[in-house]
């Protein structure tokens, strides 16, 4: 494809949709990609045939940009590790946090804390937080991304990753506490 | 900023790029896919052995009775007949179908299988192992050693004929329900050393059992022979390599309607066609073996006249008309290479820029609707026609991703818009299932193989169901049932036979073949061919059943077999076959023979013989609805009646074509005196009224008549044979080509009866 000779009504109408799209098209590829190291790729794959798709038949066709794209990622989802992936992990129930504790780290999740702000200026902290985040198991790095970034609760969270609740709770929970240990945040 | 909006941030700063991946899309970049592709080889068999073996190892050190459950020494199977472990064995499974409870089992395969073959069966109903204990050969040798099991999974030369193993009573159920298990018992520690598999022949010739099933497909035709006299050949116990010849089209017909692209097409478009898996061919030339009528050759005695019998002359200027034009038109469609019909007046033409279809009539021909592309290939035709699937390309640079769907029912071609599937890859082939709908599309993209599995109705609507199966190796469409498709998985010289359920992804191996064999499907889409590759110097073709997951070897090394669009019944060398619950029954029937023939049959009006220059030669069909209603015969017949007989018989041919045709006047037939004296020179004074009364001939004022219920008929198609004779009658059958099926001229039979009146021969009857 010759991007020099991009019509400029179709870049303007991708760059749109784009726009409004990104966010729930990167929630659905992380709840249905096998590995969120795999997201970004398969967002990507899904941005790039979308854009070649409007290059050669248009755009009039396309009733719903969302629907359409989230078509696409699902095939790209399913394209992008070998074989059918079973959405459904087998659920383990763990109990390491009780309400009380639950709740304690909700209020301290809300409270302002000065720091953060440094710590997020540096982009090397930053990042090795982030990596923490992501060395830890397949699902911690999608619940941390569904929560924080798509705003879902804890239970969509789990239907959507086909997890039990407290399973998520646990896998979050444990690992805020473990870097607030670790880097002291 | 609270740790909330912290994590938000974060998150958000490093899971995407969201300004790389907006100019990588706009410039054309996929992100490269990392995936493992899927792992095939000999070395899964020999790790699956492995574990086995070692799983043996550790029972025999844990229980200290060497893993063997023990059971009343009474009970052992050397000290029975084979008539009594089969009813022993059969009760035994019936109470432990639902235990748990580990034991160790002697399985009696139905037939030599190779170890390869022995792996699959016996880990299909376990977790991919089971602790093998014990192997039987068809040399009627044994081992119980581990090293020597190891070494024959791993070398998968031996023919084995059963294996002892230890499972539970719910996976020796299963097994016993397999179509390649006879039998399954429990085993004493004695029987190691003395029991083998039972004479499975031996069982079966006893009428202890019977392997063979009346055939419950309703396709089979009504008078299969008898399932003692199946093609199924002997097992070769040589057998490790299987390959075939390709199955290819006929040489009567030069185009192949249906292949598969070729992997240097899908990479490079402008390369011709190397197909690399081709449906079955759409044409025969066959000589079937059996009739349905005796033949000619008892009626060959020449029967003995009074000899003052003659047969009536016309005067001059009466000449009857005794042939028949044949129907032939010769339409030009543009760019036309090949054609057929698909319904009585609905024909399909190949063109080199797309197909269409066009309905013909009376030498007219229109187009109801076409399609530009490029290499147009059929993948699919339903069994009356009714339905077809074609792929093709949108310009001879760009991949096959175009499929779409003609109906000569509705008489309209539908874009199933299949690039949205397809997306960048190319189609290597689309298999249909006509009895489940399932749509299944081959895809290949840069270095990968993926399955699409779609639902497709009668009226060309498509609805995804799952992208089911990819691979890194090649795959190969072999058929469909139900929900499950198979496919083949080639890796260099291996490869497995699998079994996919398109609704969640499942798949289990049933089958493995090294050395390379050619694997097509057919057009139904319900069985495949696996032939020994080209440079095999053993193997036979087999047939691989879905219904029952056999492989049903046939006794044809090198040899082509074509289904045309037939679900069961397929052709070689000028023989028919059905396959029926895992056997293959030979089949005389008509209706097999139109399926498999089907550009001849699928109209019962026209056939295409030739196409030329863009010039389509059409003749009438031999699969008239008047053939088939006479009933075909098939048999080489030879005239001998008399020549009084014979000449008096042209004239009949001639009257009775003359009011067929509408001919009479252009006979010289002018009055209605003339015509009634021409009825009454050949008929007997019964037949001449009732051909007059159904033409209604006009006896009196203007000549007027019509057809009635007679049919033209051509003389040079005519033998008469006289079956006997006696005084002045004479009783024969008259044999009328109809034309060529399965490679062999059939005719039709109608009896004709000769009396002598006024000292002539005349027909006692007309003509029907």
């Amino acid at each position: 494809m010759n991007s020099a000779v991009v019509n400029p009504d179709i870049e303007r109408y991708f760059d749109t949709v784009y726009a409004e799209t990104f966010d729930a098209v990167s929630r659905f590829v992380v709840s249905h990609a096998a590995r969120f190291q795999d997201a970004e790729d398969i967002v990507q794959n899904v941005y790039t045939r979308f854009f070649k798709r409007i290059s050669d038949k248009g755009y009039d066709d396309i009733d719903s940009a969302e629907a359409f794209l989230i078509n696409i990622a699902k095939f790209e989802c399913r394209s992008f590790f070998s074989g059918f992936m079973k959405q459904k992990e087998k659920a383990i129930l763990l109990s390491d946090f009780s309400e009380e504790d639950s709740a304690r780290i909700e209020a301290e999740l809300s409270r302002d804390q000065k720091p953060l702000e440094d710590v997020m200026s540096d982009k090397i902290l930053a990042k090795q937080i982030f990596d923490d985040i992501m060395s830890s198991d397949e699902t911690v790095g999608k619940i941390f991304y569904l929560h924080f970034v798509c705003d879902m609760k804890l239970d969509e969270v789990a239907d959507a990753l086909g997890l039990k609740l407290s399973t998520v709770k646990t896998k979050l929970y444990r690992t805020i506490e473990k870097q607030k240990k670790k880097f002291g945040i | 900023m609270n740790k909330h909006d912290f994590y938000k941030e974060l998150m958000s700063e490093y899971s995407f790029d969201a300004e790389k991946i907006k100019a990588n899309a706009k410039r054309g970049k996929f992100a490269r896919q990392k995936i493992a592709p899927l792992t095939i080889g000999i070395t899964a068999a020999v790790a699956a052995c492995t574990v086995a073996v070692g799983t043996l190892a550790m029972t025999m050190i844990d229980n200290n009775n060497n893993g063997v459950s023990l059971v009343d020494d009474s009970s052992a199977l050397s000290a029975k007949s084979d008539t009594e472990r089969l009813k022993d064995a059969m009760a035994r499974l019936e109470e432990e179908k639902e235990s748990s409870e580990l034991k160790d089992v002697l399985v009696t395969f139905a037939y030599t299988l190779s170890p390869t073959e022995a792996q699959n069966v016996l880990t299909a109903y376990t977790d991919g192992s089971v602790p093998v204990k014990a192997l039987f050969f068809a040399d009627g040798t044994r081992t119980v050693s581990e090293a020597d099991i190891a070494a024959v999974f791993s070398a998968n030369t031996a023919q084995i004929t059963g294996a002892a193993i230890n499972c539970s009573g719910i996976v020796a159920a299963e097994l016993a329900e397999d179509s390649r298990v006879y039998l399954v018992e429990n085993m004493t520690e004695e029987d190691f050393e003395n029991a083998l598999p039972v004479d499975v022949e031996s069982l079966i010739n006893n009428g202890e059992d019977t392997t063979v099933d009346v055939p419950e497909i309703s396709d089979v035709p009504e008078a299969p022979l008898e399932p003692a006299d199946p093609v199924i050949p002997s097992v070769d116990p040589d057998d490790t390599t299987i390959g075939t010849a390709e199955v290819t089209d006929p040489e009567e017909n030069e185009d192949p309607e249906s292949i598969e692209v070729s992997e240097d097409e899908i990479n490079d478009p402008t390369t011709s066609d190397d197909p690399e898996e081709s449906t079955t061919p759409a044409d025969t030339s066959t000589t079937p073996e059996k009739t349905t009528q005796p033949s000619s050759t008892e009626d060959t005695e020449q029967p003995v006249e009074p000899t003052e019998l003659t047969a009536a002359v016309m005067p001059e200027g009466i000449t009857l008309p005794t042939s028949v034009e044949a129907v032939k038109y010769e339409p030009m469609v543009r760019n036309a290479e090949s054609a057929f019909f698909i319904d009585d007046y609905v024909m399909y033409v190949k063109k080199s820029d797309g197909f269409g279809i066009y309905t013909v009539s009376a030498g007219s021909i229109n187009e109801i609707d076409s399609v530009e592309c490029v290499d147009a290939v059929v993948h699919w035709i339903s069994t009356d026609g009714d339905g077809m699937l074609i792929s093709g390309k949108t310009d001879k640079d760009s991949l096959r991703n175009k499929l779409w769907y003609v109906s000569s029912v509705s008489q309209t071609i539908t874009d199933l818009n299949a690039e949205d599937s397809v997306m960048d890859g190319a189609l290597t082939n689309v298999g249909y299932n006509e009895d489940s709908k399932l749509l299944v599309m081959s895809i290949k993209e840069e270095d990968m193989y993926y399955l699409s599995a779609h639902i497709l109705d009668d009226n060309g609507n498509i609805s995804y169901i799952s992208d089911p199966f990819q691979s890194a190796s090649k795959i190969t469409l072999m058929c469909a049932k139900g929900n499950t498709v198979y496919v083949a998985v080639t890796d260099g010289a291996l490869t497995q036979i699998m079994a996919c359920d398109v609704n969640n992804g499942d798949t289990r191996i049933i089958g493995a073949y090294d050395n390379n064999p050619t694997i097509t499907k057919n057009y139904a889409f319900t069985h495949a061919v696996i032939s020994p590759s080209d440079n095999a110097l053993t193997g036979v073709i087999e047939v691989f059943d879905p219904i029952t997951e056999n492989f049903v070897r046939t006794d044809y090394f090198g040899e082509t077999l074509y289904f045309g669009v037939s679900r069961h019944c397929f052709e070689v060398n000028g023989r028919f076959y059905t396959v029926a619950n895992g056997f293959i029954i030979p089949t005389d029937s008509i209706a097999a023979m139109a399926e498999i023939e089907y550009k001849k049959s699928l109209s019962s009006v026209y056939t295409v013989t030739d196409v030329r220059r863009e010039y389509i030669t059409i003749c009438s069909s031999v699969y008239s609805r008047a053939n088939l209603a006479a009933e075909l015969v098939f048999g080489v017949y030879s005239e001998n009646c008399t020549e009084a007989q014979k000449q008096a018989f042209i004239g009949a041919v001639g009257v009775n074509n003359a009011l067929a045709l509408g001919k009479c006047r252009e006979a010289g037939l002018t009055k209605p005196e003339k015509l009634v004296s021409a009825i009454e020179a050949y008929y007997s004074a019964t037949a001449a009224n009732a051909i007059i009364t159904d033409c209604n001939v006009s006896i009196l004022g203007a000549l007027s008549y019509n057809g009635g219920s007679l049919r033209a008929i051509d003389i040079d198609d005519c033998v008469l044979v006289i079956n006997e004779q006696s005084g002045n009658e004479a009783i024969g059958t008259v044999y009328i080509k109809a034309g060529i099926i399965g490679g062999k001229t059939a005719y039709t039979a109608h009896k004709v009866t000769f009396v002598a009146e006024d000292g002539m021969w005349k027909l006692g009857k007309p003509i029907t």
